[in-house]
């Protein structure tokens, strides 16, 4: 699924939930300008139905009461879970590790069947 | 049997033995193929059966070993050992059979049959198995193994280097890595080592360098998942058993709680339900920053509204508001419009009873019920609600003004809405362009006018604005000739003009101009410029005719004069877009009901043409119902008359017999027979049969204005068609009064209820087959019935009275001879 989905039409348009409607439709319109229709036409229809979501006061509040945005799971996932840029492995671990490494497929893998007579 | 005769036999049986033998094998049926050569090494003791033997055996035994079947396989291992003339070709796969059955024993004896040479050259695939076996969970096979094989030395110098790398000895390391040489079994533990050196950058390079089969294979793809974080990382701990897990666990620094989410997600391979994702953050909420897990499960609650309750007791608790309006979404997905128009009704409620101005939000959901309504009615209701709250919005007008047109512009609601929308909106193409139409439907010109110029004047390329100002002016330009103010007709002509609608708009003006001129004194050059503008509009006399005699009405220039100088148009037979031409101006100038009688006084000057077009022309039936339907509309039911019989003649519909009853009454439905109200009753019957709703619904109106007429006096079908009420009107004279007005007054109610009797169970067809067997007879009688119902029911009376017994003195032959159909040759009685 195309990341652009996942995202708020304010998160589209990098704008705040309290943006004026001329900041929104000034946002619109560099999104327009750096994303052309005749480039990625998706992405600009992704960027006008944002627009158009939540382009004045009416349409912002029709979105906060009847669009509730599902975040990503994955995305909310990687929130809980530990992201180390640079993950060291002492000489013990990588023991453990080479240990462990060892299962009924290791074996079984280990020698390749070729024809034999 | 004689011996020879036995051997060929025999030999017979061992081809075809062998045959399927061969067949089962190549087929890999290896077990079938065993049973075969078991019976013919039975039968000859010859080698190439134990050779085929054994190779079953072997197959079979691998097959099992792929099933991870090594019990059965070691069983199959034994029998093709008797049979193989070099069972070590294949003691690779014995010997890991044995480790994976687990049988110390067996193991060691294994290995030890093992030949230096054997591990050293003949088995690399064991050789790096087993050296990887023995640097991890088997050290104990060093033992069993030949001691003076290469394989031991590298063994050793494997050990040290792993020993040298836990002790972080770099200069021992490598010096023992440097030793190994390239065909050594312990080439890819040397690739791990430097791989673990350089983690994790050297980890995609040692991906493509180990053969798929290496024993290290799984420990590269280990360390490569201690380089993976978040949904990534939880996916190849999937792939891992518990113990792999806890150690990249340790070596991510995974906690507690951590680790329980991700033993939990990896329950759940494939897609996760709402339901499961919503108890998993419920669960370990403590992982996330504020507020994450919270408008996640929120989220959540619409897909999933049973986890509500949880919600509220582990979060924020919802406001009013908020529970119903999540219920309302979710009942919206499900598709329970109703329940979701009742939590969205509650949702109305919460935002009244809260201080914070909500009258926009109100607005907003009704108008979000009213989108989801099935009937547009209700929607259209909720619409209007909607305004209550919110009194500005453009979209909520023009969707109510567009359903009231649809129905019908003149009805007080439509008119009433236009009023306030443009009150609101006075500038609004879209509700100007309303106001221009409905003021023209209703004949407003003036204020059709007043609207078109503001139109004009924000939308200068608005047709319906230009036509409406264009014949605007034009019709002020007639007024000002009628009342002879004739400086300020100019002036007109020149702003229609200006207008620039086209050729053919400026040769309406010019046409105008010329009439303009020919009242003012100058009737040579009115002549040129009203027939160059009639050249210019038509192509045919006819039209061209129509609307010359129309605007001379119009402006009370005499007709004559004006028509002297164009192209007569008796006898021209118009195509069919001439005719369409036609229906157009008769549509145009008969708007205004004011002009009807004119309009008809101008049809008179084309009516010939008009006759014999129709006649002589073979139009198709949607055009003549068009025309048909333009000649109602002003009137002309002599034209509609003829127009019903040529189309009655040709089609089998419904609405032609109803147009030539209809016609014939002038339209006036309080002239109606009651024999004609009978017929009307069939022919409505056939409309239904047709599913011809516009021609049902047109005798329904036409029957209904009867009884409304009727509605003081009886409707017996006598009473009409003999007149025995006095309240008949002076103007109308039945035909068939004069034709039984003999009959005593006392006989004619007997015949009257008869023939009411008669006439619900015979239909005209069924009456003309019982005057006469001739098809030709009954076909001209029949035709003579549908274009004058009267003939139907007098033929009627004349059969209630034969069967009553009543003479009458009136025949069959009589009646028909009264409405001129030639009479019968069969009986001329009942």
């Amino acid at each position: 699924m195309h990341n652009a989905l996942m995202k708020t039409p304010y998160q589209l348009l990098n704008v705040k939930p309290e943006a004026t409607d001329a900041e929104i439709k000034q946002a619109y319109l560099q999104k327009v300008k750096d994303n052309p229709p005749d480039r990625d036409q998706l992405q600009f229809q992704l960027i006008h139905d944002a627009y158009t979501s939540i382009k004045d006061i009416k349409c912002r509040l029709s979105y906060e009461l009847f669009n509730v945005p599902v975040p990503d799971f994955n995305k909310v996932i990687d929130q809980a879970l530990p992201s180390q840029q640079n993950t060291t492995i002492s000489a013990e671990q990588f023991n453990s590790l080479l240990q462990v490494s060892i299962d009924d497929s290791t074996i079984q893998n280990a020698i390749s069947r070729a024809e034999k007579k | 049997m004689p011996m020879k005769d036995q051997q060929t036999v025999s030999n017979n049986i061992d081809n075809s033995l062998e045959q399927q033998a061969l067949s089962e094998l190549n087929a890999k049926h290896y077990k079938e193929a065993i049973d075969l050569y078991k019976q013919l090494w039975e039968t000859s003791d010859d080698k190439k059966w134990q050779q085929q033997l054994a190779y079953c055996y072997l197959q079979r035994a691998l097959s099992f070993a792929e099933r991870a079947m090594y019990r059965e396989a070691l069983l199959l291992w034994d029998h093709y050992i008797q049979f193989a003339e070099s069972p070590d070709e294949a003691y690779d796969h014995y010997i890991c059979w044995q480790i994976q059955s687990q049988n110390s024993n067996n193991i060691q004896s294994a290995l030890k049959l093992l030949s230096a040479q054997q591990i050293d050259k003949q088995y690399p695939e064991l050789a790096a198995l087993l050296g990887c076996l023995l640097l991890t969970e088997h050290p104990e096979f060093q033992r069993y193994l030949p001691q003076n094989s290469i394989f031991i030395a590298h063994l050793k110098l494997a050990q040290t280097a792993l020993q040298a790398f836990l002790e972080n000895n770099q200069q021992q390391l490598n010096e023992a890595l440097k030793q190994l040489p390239y065909r050594s079994a312990f080439r890819d533990f040397r690739t791990l080592l430097n791989t673990v050196q350089n983690h994790p950058q050297s980890i995609e390079q040692a991906l493509t360098k180990l053969p798929v089969n290496s024993p290290y294979l799984q420990t590269i793809n280990l360390l490569q998942t201690c380089t993976l974080d978040g949904t990534k990382l939880v996916q190849q701990l999937a792939k891992c058993s518990y113990a792999q897990r806890s150690i990249i666990a340790e070596i991510k620094g995974v906690n507690n709680q951590q680790q329980q989410l991700i033993e939990s997600l990896i329950q759940y391979p494939d897609n996760v339900s709402d339901k499961v994702k919503f108890n998993l953050l419920l669960q370990h909420q403590s992982l996330w920053t504020s507020g994450i897990a919270e408008n996640f499960c929120k989220s959540l609650l619409i897909n999933y509204p049973e986890g509500l309750k949880d919600f509220n007791n582990c979060f924020t608790t919802l406001d009013r508001f908020e529970n119903n309006r999540i219920k309302a979404l979710a009942n919206e997905r499900k598709g329970n419009n109703v329940e979701a128009e009742q939590y969205w009704r509650q949702c109305v409620e919460a935002l009244i009873d809260q201080s914070a101005d909500n009258t926009l939000k109100i607005a907003l959901i009704i108008r979000h019920m009213a989108a989801r309504q099935a009937e547009l009615e209700s929607s259209i209701q909720l619409t209007i609600e909607s305004l209550d709250y919110d009194a500005e919005d453009l979209v909520s007008y023009l969707k109510i003004l567009q359903y009231f047109n649809q129905y019908d512009a003149e009805i007080v609601e439509y008119q009433q809405w236009l009023h306030i929308s443009l009150e609101k909106f006075p500038h609004n193409i879209e509700l100007l362009s309303f106001a221009v139409q409905v003021a023209n439907i209703n004949k407003e010109y003036k204020k059709a006018c007043e609207y078109a110029l503001t139109l004009s004047s924000i939308d200068p390329l608005n047709n319906i604005a230009k036509q409406t100002l264009f014949f605007g002016y034009l019709e002020q330009a007639r007024q000002l000739i009628l009342n002879k103010e004739f400086p300020l007709v100019e002036q007109q002509i020149k702003q229609a003009e200006d207008l620039k609608l086209g050729k053919k708009y400026q040769a309406r003006a010019q046409l105008i101009r010329g009439l303009f001129f020919f009242a003012n004194k100058d009737k040579t050059q009115a002549q040129t410029l009203i027939d160059e503008a009639l050249k210019t509009i038509h192509q045919d006399p006819v039209n061209a005719i129509l609307q010359a005699a129309m605007e001379a009405l119009l402006t009370e220039i005499p007709v004559a004069s004006i028509l002297e100088g164009l192209k007569p148009a008796e006898d021209y037979l118009l195509t069919d877009l001439q005719l369409n031409g036609v229906i157009q101006q008769l549509n145009h100038y008969g708007k205004d009901f004011d002009h009807q009688l004119l309009l008809l006084k101008a049809l008179d000057r084309v009516k010939s043409a008009l006759l014999t077009s129709l006649s002589q022309q073979q139009y198709d039936q949607p055009l003549l119902l068009v025309l048909s339907q333009t000649l109602d509309n002003i009137n002309a039911f002599d034209l509609l008359q003829h127009c019903a019989k040529v189309a009655a003649a040709k089609w089998n519909a419904a609405i032609w017999q109803y147009y030539l009853i209809y016609s014939d009454l002038n339209g006036m439905a309080e002239k109606c027979s009651s024999a004609q109200i009978n017929r009307l009753e069939n022919i409505r019957e056939q409309a239904i049969t047709d599913k011809d709703d516009r021609t049902k619904v047109l005798i329904d109106v036409f029957v209904e204005q009867y009884y409304q007429a009727h509605s003081e006096t009886s409707t017996g079908f006598i009473s009409n068609l003999f007149d025995l009420n006095d309240d008949h009107d002076d103007e109308y004279v039945d035909p068939t009064e004069q034709l039984f007005k003999h009959i005593p007054e006392d006989d004619l109610l007997k015949i009257s209820n008869k023939t009411e009797e008669l006439m619900m169970e015979t239909s005209p067809e069924q009456l003309v087959k019982e005057l006469t067997q001739d098809s030709d007879n009954n076909e001209h009688i029949l035709i003579a019935m549908m274009q004058d119902p009267d003939l139907f029911s007098a033929l009627m009376v004349i059969k209630a009275s034969a069967s009553l017994g009543i003479n009458i003195n009136l025949n069959i032959n009589d009646i028909l001879g009264f409405f001129n159909v030639a009479p019968t040759y069969g009986s001329d009685t009942f």
